[in-house]
């Protein structure tokens, strides 16, 4: 029996008992993960979870939510008087209208690889053996390498009893490196990432040997000072930026808590006009692609930001109904939790017309930087954040690099970082994070706030 | 289910694992939050599952299921033989334990109230009461949550040295906010129940409205104060769970020996206490010592044993400033040619494999009265409520941002500061400490302590009490 079988059968079981209306969210993910630090594998697993999420709401509008880690079937009845005990108790939600009416969803095809399903964990050891013997190859500077080599398979269901009922199976896989590099007691530090759909996709030589040249390349940090620089961030770093405004900024749950930087900024020239960013759920463009929210309602592309001019907020059916508008498909899949917040998760980024090397040449004084760490708000209605740079930093004087930098504190607001974006990248790339697709960027002002000892 | 742990175990063994454990879990959850004064979320989970870790030809195998059967255990301990000797392909040495004794044993957290027992009801009538409670003291509110949480959680542990040990947990803990906006300044204040290893009397032992009216004034007086100074140095004080986030993110995650070993370095991020620093490196202040204690009554971090059957204990981690220890697994342990684990190794989920954890990482009290540090300050910020918190990998760079902060000045507490915060090097700050209170003291929690690859979180406590720490950087803000 299919997942969504399954959640018909628990829906008419809600309805039942007396339910106005009920909601089941089923998942089975089967993931692997191998990781390896100091070329050798430390920790190697594999598990197999699945989840049953029942929601009843009753005709006063009280909801109440079980969540299950089993298919059994005295654990689902279970499951469901617990949801019903829990709904009865309930204070009335009048911001309840209805759960979403079923729409039509065309499924997606190429998001399910079997070579990712039935990768084992001996060809897995080699890749990872691979990686780890490639970028020792690479130099006689190279130290170590470490990262980690991951497979998914997940199954995704839901049904409401309004008849809205969608499934949906997918993999994805992703590696990570990261190698050290070591000249006269001082390290470097090198990234590279690749997330693909289809494990057999992975250039297993390619992301060692990127990891393995910016380690060998960042040797001999230097500390720059503190203070205003023109900054431009690879794909992995960039975003961090996008991923702010997405899920602060184009929040209608966040815009209308007073927190978003974009209040009464919608329709008004806020950024830079070269920016321009969608999200698009259905485009095989980014890097997961899903049909259906976390509500079931289909996926479209929306313009978030139409030449640097916010235009929509994301709304799940629960905020949209309860400002009399429509769900833009942007409800979270959340399990058994609270309603999060709707945001943009498959952001795509216009293309532009630089290259990094172009982008270099016309700093006179920068950085080039590689990915973010440990990054946190601070003022949301501001957009001001601080975190760390990660692996790979360098300082640019005058249309060159001068030499590695040192890992560097920055404080700074992201609204400010993206209103003075310069230049755009001509590439972009879906492999870096399961968010956004985008190229690098170039901003003309960032703040460098902090030292640290690395 | 024991019977099943005790099948899988000796099937691993028999398909030639050099050692191997099976731990069997089964939880529940309830989680009542109110939002607006409405439901937000009622909700029950009910989990169970099991996981199989084994050495096999030297290299680690773990898998891990929710169908607790016997054909799903078998097939899972096969797959975690095949990903042991997978991973013993690249392996260097083969794999080293320290030794601990085997226990056939059992653990339970000491009650008063079952929270599971609790009729529904009763929780929200508090949640909610907090709720309207904080929006009567606050014009300017713009949205107010507020939750409370009970696990309870049942593991039974068995290893290929003899360990059987079934342990029973309780944990119970809240909280709530409320987002202001007014005078051009969105503003939060955070009222909190520590998560406590306690039944339903962790609950009922706070009056939880009276905290969320106090949140509620201290909101609305943010949305009028006067900012942080910019960029300049002050004295600090800090005396509540922000103190216990400061602990955490710099005496906690640095002294994990699995950092240091950089096993954590895709993820989690390494530390700059490395090994050479044991016993040597001055941390803080000759008032500064801190222990990782598992053993502490009602600590959120507090078990019997850890995932690996080593018995709960208490081990210094800085004593007098100086550091002098880490948190350790059997393995790290080994690595470095300690005798024993610290007892550190921990789980979030059946289908995870334990890491080393925090249990409770506790400062322990100084000799001043809380109200002398007061009166014996000059010119500082007392600082209070989670809110930023940022690190850098090796733990050494941190920015904190609280939410609320208070002028001391000639020994007196004066007014409101918004957006207070501060920055410094981990070793440089504890330096700094020159006042420890021995009175206040108290078990600080954090909920969600993330770390290894699938990502875990788990809950680990930190207790400590008002402290004062000289001549800090604070309102940074990169002129934004």
């Amino acid at each position: 029996m299919s997942l969504l079988e399954i959640n018909k059968r628990i829906v008419d079981e809600v309805i039942k008992r007396g339910a106005y209306q009920t909601e089941v969210i089923s998942n089975s993910v089967k993931d692997t993960t191998t990781r390896f630090t100091k070329n050798a594998i430390h920790q190697n697993m594999a598990s197999h979870n699945q989840a049953v999420s029942i929601k009843a709401i009753l005709h006063e509008k009280k909801i109440g939510i079980a969540l299950v880690n089993s298919l059994d079937k005295n654990t689902i009845i279970n499951g469901i008087e617990r949801a019903m005990s829990m709904a009865k108790v309930s204070p009335s939600d009048p911001d309840f209208k209805s759960l979403p009416d079923p729409k039509n969803v065309t499924p997606l095809k190429s998001i399910y690889y079997k070579e990712t399903a039935e990768y084992d964990p001996e060809e897995k050891a080699k890749s990872v053996k691979l990686v780890i013997d490639t970028a020792s190859d690479y130099n006689t500077n190279i130290k170590w390498s470490a990262g980690l080599f991951t497979t998914q398979v997940a199954r995704l269901a839901i049904a409401n009893s309004l008849g809205l009922g969608v499934e949906t199976e997918y993999t994805n896989a992703s590696l990570e490196v990261i190698t050290r590099a070591q000249s006269t007691g001082s390290e470097g530090s090198g990234f590279a990432v690749k997330r693909v759909k289809n494990a057999k996709e992975i250039d297993f030589t390619q992301v060692a040997l990127k990891a393995a040249d910016d380690a060998v390349t960042t040797m001999n940090p230097q500390r720059i000072p503190l203070g205003e620089y023109e900054a431009i961030f690879r794909p992995e770093a960039g975003t961090l930026f996008t991923d702010y405004i997405g899920s602060i900024g184009f929040s209608s749950k966040s815009y209308n808590e007073g927190q978003s930087p974009l209040i009464g900024k919608l329709g008004t020239q806020l950024f830079d006009e070269k920016l321009t960013i969608w999200d698009n759920g259905r485009s095989l463009d980014t890097n997961i692609p899903q049909a259906f929210d976390g509500e079931g309602t289909p996926k479209r592309a929306l313009m978030l930001l139409n030449g640097g001019v916010p235009e929509n907020l994301c709304y799940d059916n629960y905020n949209a109904l309860k400002q009399g508008r429509e769900s833009t498909g942007h409800a979270p899949i959340s399990l058994g939790g609270p309603r999060d917040s709707p945001s943009p998760i498959h952001k795509i980024v216009d293309i532009g017309d630089a290259s990094i090397d172009e982008m270099i040449e016309e700093t006179r004084k920068g950085v080039l930087i590689t990915r973010f760490w440990y990054v946190r708000t601070i003022r949301p209605d501001l957009g001001t954040i601080s975190g760390m740079t990660c692996d790979g930093v360098w300082y640019i004087e005058n249309g060159e690099i001068k030499h590695p930098s040192q890992q560097m504190r920055f404080t700074d607001s992201f609204v400010s970082i993206l209103q003075n974006i310069r230049l755009i990248g001509k590439k972009s790339t879906n492999e870096i994070t399961p968010s956004t697709t985008l190229p690098a960027l170039k901003t003309a002002h960032f703040r460098f706030t902090g030292h640290t000892d690395f | 289910m024991q019977e099943l742990a005790e099948k899988g175990l000796e099937r691993a063994l028999i398909l030639g694992a050099e050692y191997a454990d099976v731990r069997i879990i089964e939880n529940e959850r309830r989680t009542i939050s109110v939002r607006d004064s409405k439901s937000d979320k009622l909700s029950h989970t009910l989990g169970l599952g099991f996981g199989v870790r084994l050495i096999y030809n030297g290299g680690w195998g773990f898998a891990g299921s929710r169908e607790v059967t016997e054909e799903s255990v078998n097939k899972t301990v096969d797959q975690a033989i095949s990903i042991g000797r997978a991973s013993s392909l690249t392996t260097k040495k083969k794999v080293e334990l320290v030794k601990v004794p085997s226990f056939v044993t059992s653990y339970e957290t000491k009650i008063v109230k079952d929270p599971m027992s609790v009729p529904l009801e009763d929780i929200l009538e508090v949640l909610i009461s907090a709720d309207k409670a904080f929006r009567s003291k606050s014009p300017h509110v713009r949205s107010t949550t507020s939750q409370i949480e009970a696990r309870r959680e049942i593991k039974y542990t068995v290893t290929s040295e003899g360990s059987k040990i079934l342990q029973k947990f309780y944990l119970c803990g809240g909280e709530g906010r409320g987002i202001v906006r007014g005078n051009g300044q969105t503003q939060k204040r955070t009222y909190e129940i520590n998560y406590s290893s306690r039944g339903y009397e962790n609950i009922e032992d706070v009056d939880l409205p009276a905290l969320a009216s106090q949140a509620a004034l201290e909101a609305e007086s943010l949305l009028n104060a006067e900012s942080c100074p910019l960029e300049t140095k002050s004295d600090i004080i800090l005396d509540d769970s922000n103190l216990g986030l400061q602990i955490h993110e710099t005496i906690g995650h640095g002294t994990e020996l699995d950092r240091v070993l950089g096993t954590e370095v895709d993820y989690a991020g390494m530390s700059f206490l490395t090994l050479d620093k044991k016993g040597k490196f001055r941390y803080g202040s000759n008032l500064v010592n801190f222990v990782a204690d598992a053993t502490v009554e009602g600590g959120a971090g507090s078990f019997g044993f850890d995932d690996e059957g080593v018995p709960a204990k208490r081990v210094d981690l800085v004593k007098e400033g100086r550091f002098v220890g880490y948190q350790s697994s059997r393995e790290t342990a080994a690595e470095i040619g300690d005798y024993s684990s610290s007892g550190a190794m921990r789980a979030s989920s059946p289908l995870n494999l334990p890491l080393v954890r925090m249990n409770n990482i506790n400062l322990l009290p100084g000799d001043w009265k809380s109200g002398e540090i007061i009166e014996d300050t000059k010119d500082a910020i007392l600082m209070r409520g989670q809110n930023l918190y940022s690190v850098d990998q090796m733990r050494l760079n941190f920015q904190f941002g609280p939410e609320i902060g208070w002028r001391i000045k000639n020994g007196e507490v004066t007014e409101v500061i918004r957006n207070p915060n501060y920055t410094a090097m981990s070793y440089e700050f504890w330096s700094s400490v020159d006042a420890i209170a021995r009175d206040g003291w108290t078990m600080y929690a954090l909920t969600g302590c993330a770390k290894g690859k699938p990502v875990q979180g788990v809950v680990v406590g930190h207790g400590g009490s008002r402290t004062r720490f000289r001549n800090i950087r604070i309102g940074v803000t990169g002129g934004t």
